[in-house]
């Protein structure tokens, strides 16, 4: 992850606009999310930074991330980029990322996933192509989404053994080359 | 069943076990296995399918026949070196989309700018790859279709586009030809002259495509009215590209969140109406002419000057962070998103494939229509499976 982000403290505005020039419907939607965010979620929204190609970048408390995902779905996020994870070795970061075709906004959430035993709630319901991204997750990282409606592997066999992105994941007919440097 | 009277006698029984073999009449619905090696699946996938009668009543996709994780083998290669996977590993009959999407996020990550003639060659050799793919898809429904001369005259002009980039990368299918910060070759003498040669006996040639296939009695039964959707189904499905195009609702990342130079261009987006398979195979036609006039513009615009930033490091090592790049592949959207730990290796890259979320979601499409109408719908999706599994 990219920097860690504030915390919003009381009476941060995230930005002034113009007095003259009238917000973009990117910037409004990007104040309308961020103002839910706080006043919803409260103290499972950890913090948020603009990241790369204007992406608002949301870090939410695992509590908060069904909560969230439901926040931004309804602030007009309708195309789903990607959900995906990434193993720092002691904990998963659950990544969601969408945006809108009104507002163009891209929003990218995240959330810390302990390795094993937490289940996280499915977004199904709210992105139909979460299906499969999170069967993907699954199937790539033993990430267990409750209240998905067919949680199989994906892309590997149905017997496979282990979660191959993973980082302590051994292939056992390994290809991998040595390091060169 | 008892003897057959009108047998002799002397014949024997039927080596076949007694029994009924008609289903009951209140069981309607059986499973067809298509696939995963099956033509009209355009690679290794599996349609397990529930028939209620003629009509398709579920569908359950199975991929990954042709899984080769491409994420992994990305978190063991340097950044320069993804891009011979991407090309390779993803959607190889549109490898230059693949390269490009990594290199705008490999960029974004590295802080690397990329020179103006640069941007303008990319620009050039995406939508010539952009039409030789779909001159691969809509010929490959004419194969699905029964018209395989109308496959080989879409090859033959594609043939055309690949022998151009081929003269200018040395390669036919996997280019490998962007670099972190630019392009590897600059254009050889004459060569824009060629493409503008070729652009055209491309496009003269499409009224006989149209004669020969798309006025044709034929496919006007087999594709009007076949998996119409509506703009605002298409959205909740999550359709892209030429798919939710041919909906008439009008967008295409190139236009309507620009990257690279494509602001610079004018140009517009072909919609269809109804969404059903004949618009989706029209809107792919009317996207080539589109794809040929941003070329036109490009070779008119193009600048002089370096191809490729200087002071490139040979093992880039990125600051830790992420970065997310998408753009408009012939299929839709691609993307590709890289987190870096500080190492000189992508910590982690997530592809999302284009060919992916379309397959995803075929039962949303071809729920309700005849299973010769789902080898349409299949078709028209144009899944590369190097991009479903990757």
């Amino acid at each position: 992850m990219s920097g860690p982000a504030a915390p919003p403290t009381a009476g941060d505005s995230i930005v002034t606009p113009s007095a003259t020039v009238s917000p973009s419907p990117t910037q409004a939607g990007k104040d309308r999310l961020l103002e839910t965010l706080r006043t919803q979620l409260g103290a499972a929204l950890i913090g948020y930074h603009d990241g790369d190609d204007g992406v608002v970048c949301v870090r939410v408390q695992f509590s908060g991330y069904r909560h969230a995902a439901e926040i931004v779905r309804a602030q007009g996020i309708d195309r789903l980029d990607f959900i995906t994870c990434v193993d720092w070795r002691d904990h998963l970061t659950l990544t969601l990322q969408g945006y809108g075709v009104e507002n163009r906004l891209q929003v990218r959430l995240s959330t810390r996933v302990a390795r094993d035993g937490q289940e996280v709630p499915t977004v199904t319901d709210l992105w139909s192509l979460a299906d499969w991204e999170e069967r993907e997750t699954y199937d790539q990282f033993g990430l267990v989404f409750a209240g998905h409606p067919d949680l199989r592997r994906l892309l590997n066999p149905d017997g496979w053994e282990g979660h191959p992105l993973r980082k302590d994941y051994v292939d056992r007919v390994s290809i991998t080359r040595p390091q060169y440097f | 069943m008892g003897p057959n009277p009108q047998m002799p006698p002397d014949v024997p029984e039927r080596a076949v076990p007694e029994g009924d073999f008609r289903a009951a009449d209140d069981v309607q619905d059986f499973l067809i296995n298509i696939g995963p090696h099956h033509p009209g699946t355009h690679g290794v996938m599996r349609l397990v399918t529930r028939l209620d009668d003629e009509k398709v009543a579920g569908l359950d996709v199975r991929i990954g026949y042709m899984h080769r994780s491409l994420e992994k083998i990305v978190e063991n290669r340097t950044y320069p070196q993804v891009i011979a996977f991407t090309d390779r590993t993803a959607d190889y009959l549109a490898a230059m989309h693949n390269d490009w999407v990594y290199c705008l996020a490999a960029e974004r990550l590295l802080g690397i700018s990329v020179p103006e003639r640069a941007e303008y060659l990319r620009v050039i050799v995406t939508e010539i790859n952009r039409m030789a793919s779909h001159l691969i898809s809509i010929g490959a429904l004419g194969l699905d279709t029964g018209a395989p001369t109308y496959f080989l005259w879409c090859f033959e002009a594609r043939e055309r586009l690949v022998r151009l980039l081929e003269e200018i990368c040395g390669a036919r299918l996997t280019y490998v030809y962007l670099r972190l910060g630019g392009v590897i070759y600059d254009a050889p003498p004459g060569w824009f002259e060629r493409v503008r040669g070729a652009l055209r006996s491309v496009i003269d040639e499409f009224p006989s495509y149209r004669k020969l296939f798309h006025d044709n009695y034929i496919w006007h039964e087999r594709s009007k009215g076949i998996s119409t959707l509506t703009p605002e189904e298409a959205l909740r499905i999550g359709a892209q590209g030429p798919v939710l195009r041919s909906t008439g609702y009008r967008w295409d990342l190139r236009k309507d969140m620009p990257y690279s130079i494509y602001d610079r261009f004018d140009f517009d987006i072909p919609v269809g109406t109804t969404g059903d398979v004949y618009d989706r195979t029209e809107v792919r036609v009317d996207e080539m002419i589109e794809s040929a006039k941003i070329i036109q513009q490009a070779i008119e615009d193009i600048p002089e000057g370096p191809f490729l930033a200087d002071r490139i490091p040979r093992i880039p090592t990125p600051a830790p962070g992420e970065a997310y790049a998408r753009l408009e592949s012939p299929r839709g959207e691609i993307g590709c998103y890289l987190v870096s730990d500080g190492g000189p290796k992508p910590y982690r890259m997530k592809w999302r494939g284009a060919s992916f979320h379309n397959v995803a979601m075929l039962p949303a499409l071809a729920v309700g229509y005849t299973l010769s109408d789902l080898i349409n719908i299949v078709g028209t999706l144009d899944p590369v499976m190097g991009d479903v599994d990757r």
